[in-house]
C-alpha cells in the first residue's frame, strides 16, 4: 500500500522515443506533491502530451519509471488507472449520446454502481452547468459545452489525480474562470492535478507549481513567484530616442543596481532590463541615461510575467509542430501501448 | 424502482455502441435497406441464369437459394466494415483513449463492440427474409 506522504506523482529520468527515432523525451524527473495543482508548459512538440500519455498509462516510457498515486505506471498501470481521471486535448465525448448518458457509461466503466452513477452524472451536470444540456446529444453541443462535459467525465468515479491536457483550449473566459475555480475546489478537497496548458497567465494564477519543459527536456520547476524572481521581479522597457545610441546605453544599464538581465533588443525594439524591483531601479535607469547623454522616449516598467519567465527560457523562436508521422505513431502507440517498452 | 446494481463493462459498452447505431439514421436505413436492394436488384438481373443446364447442375432450385448465403456473409462484411470504422472515430476523437485509461479488461472493449454488432448483424437477413415473405 503506498504510504500517504509520497508524491502523488513521481517521474524519474523518463525517456521516450518513438519507433521513428524521434526523442520526445529526453530524461524527465520531478514530484508532484498530493493536493497540488502542477502545471506542466513549454512550446508545442516539447513532449508535455508524450509526459503525460506516459502518467496515465496511454504510453510506455522507453526508460526511467513513473509513479502515480505510489503505483508504478508501467508494471501496475490497472491500479493506477482505478486512481486517475483523464481528459486529453481532443473532447472525448460520444457525439450520439446524450450528456447525462455519456457520464453514466463514463461511470459503468469505472466500476459504479447503477444508480450511484445516475447520481453522480445528475450532480456533476449541476456543477458543471449542463443541467439543461442533460438530455442533449453531445454532437449538438457548442463546443464550449462539450469541452465542459469532457471534463467532468474525467471526474465522475472522484479520481485521485486528475490529468488535464490543456483542458481550457477552446472555452470562452467565463468557462475558463468556472473551470479554474472548479480545480482550485478540487485542489482544496484533496486531489491533484496535473495540467498541460498554453495560457501561461492562467497557470500564473492557478498553478501551485509548475515546470517548463523545452525539447523533451525539464528546463526549470518552481512556483510561479519563484521562477518569475529568477528572471528579476520587474521588467524595465526602455524606448530610445534614437537608435544610434543603443551601444552606449545597453553598457550604461549593465551597472544598473538590482538589475538580474538586460536584453539589448534589435532595431526599434526596447532595451529591456529585468531587474528585482522595477520600481526602485526606474530612477536610476533615468540617471545612468542621462548621464550618457542618452535621451529616452518612454520608459515602461511591469512586473516580470510567467511570459517572461517561458521565453527565458525556451526562447522566442516559434516552434514546428509535430509531424503527422508522429502523430500517427502516437495514435499507434495509444493503441498498442501494452506492446511497447 | 432502485437498480443499485453493478453494470457490466461490457454490457455498458454494448449498450453503447448499439445506441450509437440506432441513432444514426442513415446508418440504420442503408443497414436495412442493402440487403434487400441487393436481393432485388441480383435476382431480377439473374433470374435468367436459373434456367440454365450449369446451374441446375449445381443443384439451386432457385436463383434466390443461390444468392441468399453469399448476401449475408456480405451483409456481415458490411457490419465489420462499420464496425471499423466506429472504432477508428473512438481512436480519433479520444474516447479509445478514455477507454484505454478506465479499469475494464481490454476484453470488456471488444465484447461491447461484438455484442453490438452481432445484434445489428441479426437484424439484417430479417430485413430481407421479409421481403422472401
Amino acid at each position: 500500500m503506498p504510504a500517504q506522504a509520497a508524491p502523488a506523482i513521481e517521474a524519474e529520468d523518463l525517456v521516450k522515443v518513438y519507433p521513428g527515432g524521434e526523442t520526445a523525451l529526453g530524461g524527465v524527473s520531478f514530484a508532484v506533491r498530493r493536493g497540488e495543482i502542477f502545471g506542466f508548459l513549454g512550446p508545442n512538440g516539447s513532449g508535455k502530451t508524450t509526459a503525460v500519455r506516459i502518467l496515465v498509462t496511454l504510453l510506455r516510457a522507453t526508460r526511467g519509471a513513473a509513479r502515480v498515486a505510489g503505483f508504478d505506471t508501467a508494471r501496475e498501470a490497472h491500479r493506477v488507472r482505478r486512481v486517475i481521471g483523464y481528459a486529453g486535448q481532443s473532447v472525448g465525448v460520444d457525439d450520439d449520446l446524450t450528456s447525462s448518458e455519456n457520464l453514466a457509461v463514463t461511470g459503468f466503466i469505472h466500476g459504479l454502481r447503477h444508480d450511484e452513477s445516475w447520481r453522480r452524472t445528475a450532480e456533476l451536470l449541476e456543477v458543471f452547468s449542463l443541467a439543461d444540456a442533460g438530455n442533449i446529444r453531445a454532437g449538438r453541443l457548442s463546443g464550449g459545452l462539450r469541452r465542459r462535459l469532457d471534463l467532468a467525465q474525467a471526474l465522475v468515479h472522484r479520481p485521485e489525480v486528475l490529468f488535464l491536457d490543456e483542458p481550457t483550449t477552446g472555452l470562452d473566459p467565463q468557462s475558463r474562470n468556472a473551470l479554474w475555480d472548479q480545480l482550485r475546489g478540487l485542489s482544496r478537497d484533496g486531489t491533484t492535478v496535473f495540467l498541460t496548458t498554453q495560457y501561461l497567465e492562467e497557470a500564473d494564477r492557478a498553478c501551485d507549481r509548475v515546470a517548463i519543459l523545452d525539447g523533451g527536456r525539464l528546463v526549470r520547476v518552481g512556483t510561479p513567484a519563484s521562477l518569475k524572481e529568477e528572471v528579476g521581479g520587474g521588467r524595465l522597457a526602455v524606448t530610445l530616442r534614437d537608435e544610434a545610441d543603443r551601444p552606449r546605453a545597453t553598457r550604461a544599464l549593465g551597472s544598473l543596481p538590482g538589475l538580474v538581465r538586460l536584453e539589448p533588443g534589435g532595431a526599434s525594439e526596447p532595451v529591456v532590463a529585468y531587474v528585482r524591483d522595477a520600481r526602485a531601479s526606474a530612477a536610476p535607469v533615468v540617471g545612468l541615461l542621462s548621464a550618457e547623454g542618452i535621451g529616452v522616449a518612454a520608459l515602461d516598467q511591469a512586473q516580470a510575467s510567467l511570459d517572461d519567465v517561458f521565453l527565458r527560457y525556451t526562447g522566442d523562436r516559434p516552434r514546428a509542430e509535430p509531424s503527422l508521422a508522429g502523430a500517427v505513431s502516437s495514435v499507434f502507440a495509444a493503441a498498442h501501448g501494452r506492446r511497447r517498452r | 424502482m432502485s437498480r443499485d446494481v453493478k453494470v457490466n463493462a461490457a454490457v455498458a459498452l454494448g449498450a453503447r455502441n448499439l445506441l450509437r447505431n440506432l441513432r444514426t439514421p442513415m446508418l440504420v436505413a442503408a443497414s436495412l435497406a442493402q440487403p434487400v436492394i441487393w436481393l432485388v436488384l441480383f435476382s431480377q438481373i439473374f433470374r435468367a441464369l436459373a434456367g440454365t443446364a450449369a446451374f441446375q447442375r449445381l443443384g439451386y432450385q432457385s436463383y434466390l437459394a443461390f444468392f441468399v448465403p453469399g448476401m449475408v456473409v456480405l451483409s456481415m462484411l458490411f457490419t465489420a466494415l462499420q464496425s471499423g470504422m466506429a472504432t477508428v472515430t473512438d481512436i480519433g476523437s479520444g474516447m479509445m483513449d478514455k477507454l484505454l485509461i478506465s479499469p475494464i479488461r481490454r476484453s470488456a472493449i471488444l465484447a461491447g463492440r461484438v455484442a453490438a454488432d452481432a445484434i445489428t448483424m441479426l437484424a439484417r437477413p430479417r430485413s430481407s427474409s421479409a421481403w422472401r415473405c
